[in-house]
């Protein structure tokens, strides 16, 4: 069939890798090959994958007759966009109220507008990247490759695409049962550049268990210290001393932040329920909505104290003197604690499940033999 | 058998077609896995072609001592089954598959494309930011459309608008660059004072 004669029709999902445009444009200047937009059709007989970097279109085919598997995994990675989203919309509401506040009742209609305008942005950019689900990376498997199709990042988009193609090749190659794929088991060769190596207890032959010796470590201690630093910051509402407080309360903050980038960079490849991975997320977003907010404090405390002083910068800041800042330092406190307790709660399950064997999917219905 | 895509173990074929997303045994991923009977099917064997054994026999072009089993859709050669390269139903000789790709007389081999009407789009209107700029990027954009005016779009784009609409804005902007230069000269403000 001659291309030119060929109608594409466009199938769900379409990602821009680099997130929002201002990035493409910044990234795809620095690294064009970084920034590029993915898209996904459907041909008469094929799947056309699209890449444009710029004014540059690249294709890939992927015949019905030859598609042997389509997978998708569900990641995390939505998750975490969604998080980093919803406290950059906070942070800066936060901060262009302060500088409203700071401003006088004349100059702060223009910081709440653009603070407004700004933090909108990344709500909206909340709602949208929330509405499209979950994220995945959707693999398609032929004789020869294994392809990853990245327009399709999210789950749903990558669901509504299967169900679109599955049909059109079966038409192409029929339709497998389950009883035929184990019947062939023995006969199927491994997939080819298998990714990161398996675990031991995950190879064929030895029974699939939850976890493994190890891991959940540093999780643990992650949520030990934050535990601690919750229980200091305690201690420091019933005995006030600043110096003490924020001595003891840095160095465990350190001590969280490092785990906490630890941990997540640990349970990549760890065997760990995903509340616990979530959880764990949620730490670091926490440790960088804690870090912004104190910086944003700092620096309204500084020109409050420079417009008060005409001019003048502060030697120390008393952050006690500061209106709220107690209320604010007991509101995160519990929230520390609670994000703490439960997430020890979580290891100690996890450390009590581990060697034991997850529930599999019941087995199905056998779907109608090749035709 | 088809391995989690994350951690490499394998799958219990209770996974496979199960039409929504499962935790995977070893890593507790959700996956989901939809395999076809191409899965299943055997590395597909090619042919080294048999040896001609009748006198007068038509051979291959290529190998003359193996026998012709088809003819080049494109150049008539005789093929013998080594030398036959099918290609959606067509069968292609290696020469005019190698010169088909080159040329893009092959469309179905085609993996790249230049974007000439979005470069004409970009050229007509990003610049309007620095409008100085327009004095030498409205005559490229002109140049750039009526010189790939049959240059092929995009494989999934049919249409020609943007170089339409380019050319458009492009000579509006000539336009306006020429009266603009017009005015300057006529009716400069020491030329109205004498």
């Amino acid at each position: 069939m001659s291309e030119s004669a060929i109608k594409y029709r466009r199938l769900p999902g379409r990602r821009l890798r680099g997130y929002v445009l201002w990035i493409f444009v910044v990234i795809s200047l620095i690294f064009p090959s970084f920034a590029a937009l993915f898209g996904l059709w459907l041909g008469p007989d094929h799947l056309l994958s699209v890449r444009t970097v710029w004014f540059n279109e690249d294709y890939k085919r992927f015949y019905f007759r030859d598609i042997q598997s389509i997978t998708i995994e569900q990641n995390q990675n939505a998750l975490v966009w969604n998080y980093v989203l919803g406290v950059l919309a906070i942070c800066i509401c936060a901060l262009f109220y302060a500088f409203s506040e700071s401003a006088g009742p004349g100059g702060g209609t223009g910081f709440m507008v653009t603070g407004g305008i700004i933090s909108g942005l990344f709500l909206l950019l909340l709602i949208i990247s929330f509405l499209r689900g979950p994220s995945c990376i959707c693999r398609i498997r032929t004789a020869v490759q294994t392809e990853e199709l990245k327009a399709l990042g999210r789950t749903h988009a990558a669901q509504r695409t299967l169900s679109i193609v599955k049909p059109l090749i079966e038409q192409a190659q029929g339709t497998l049962s389950v009883s035929q794929v184990a019947s062939q088991a023995a006969v199927i060769p491994p997939p080819p550049n298998p990714r990161p190596a398996a675990p031991q207890s995950a190879l064929p032959g030895a029974s699939p268990v939850i976890g493994r010796e190890g891991e959940g470590r540093y999780h643990a201690m992650l949520f030990t210290l934050m535990v601690l630093d919750a229980l200091v910051g305690f201690f420091s509402h019933l005995h006030p001393h600043w110096r003490l407080y924020f001595t003891c309360s840095s160095i465990l903050f350190l001590g969280v932040s490092g785990l906490s980038i630890t941990a997540l960079v640990r349970q990549r490849t760890a065997i760990m329920p995903d509340s616990l991975k979530s959880l764990t997320v949620g730490t670091f977003a926490w440790d960088f909505l804690v870090l912004a907010t104190v910086f944003v404090y700092g620096f309204i405390a500084r020109i409050a104290y420079s417009v008060e002083h005409e001019g003048q910068l502060p030697t120390h800041i008393d952050f006690y003197a500061m209106d709220g800042f107690k209320q604010a330092s007991l509101v995160a406190d519990v929230l520390e604690l609670a994000l703490g307790v439960a997430g020890l709660i979580l290891v100690l399950m996890y450390f009590n499940n581990q060697g034991k064997t997850p529930d599999a999917p019941a087995p199905q219905e056998p779907a109608q033999p090749i035709v | 058998m088809l391995a989690c895509p994350r951690c490499a173990a394998a799958l219990p074929e209770t996974f496979f077609n199960a039409a929504e997303l499962y935790p995977c045994p070893s890593c507790m991923a959700q996956v989901q896995v939809e395999v076809f009977p191409a899965f299943l099917a055997p590395p597909a064997i090619g042919s080294a072609g048999e040896l001609v054994v009748l006198e007068g026999e038509s051979s291959c072009f290529y190998h003359p001592s193996k026998r012709a089993v088809t003819a080049c859709d494109s150049c008539g050669r005789f093929l013998c089954a080594l030398c036959d390269l099918d290609l959606n139903g067509q069968h292609l000789c290696p020469t005019c598959l190698k010169t088909g790709k080159r040329k893009g007389k092959l469309k179905n081999l085609e993996n790249h494309r230049i974007l000439y009407d979005s470069l004409a789009m970009t050229l007509a209107f990003l610049p309007l930011l620095i409008f100085y700029l327009t004095i030498a990027t409205a005559p490229t954009t002109l140049f750039v459309v009526i010189r790939y005016w049959n240059s092929p779009t995009s494989l999934v784009r049919r249409s020609r608008w943007r170089m339409v609409v380019a050319f458009i804005a492009a000579l509006l902007e000539v336009v306006a660059w020429i009266a603009g230069i017009y005015t300057l000269i006529n009716y400069v403000p020491w030329r109205t004072r004498r």
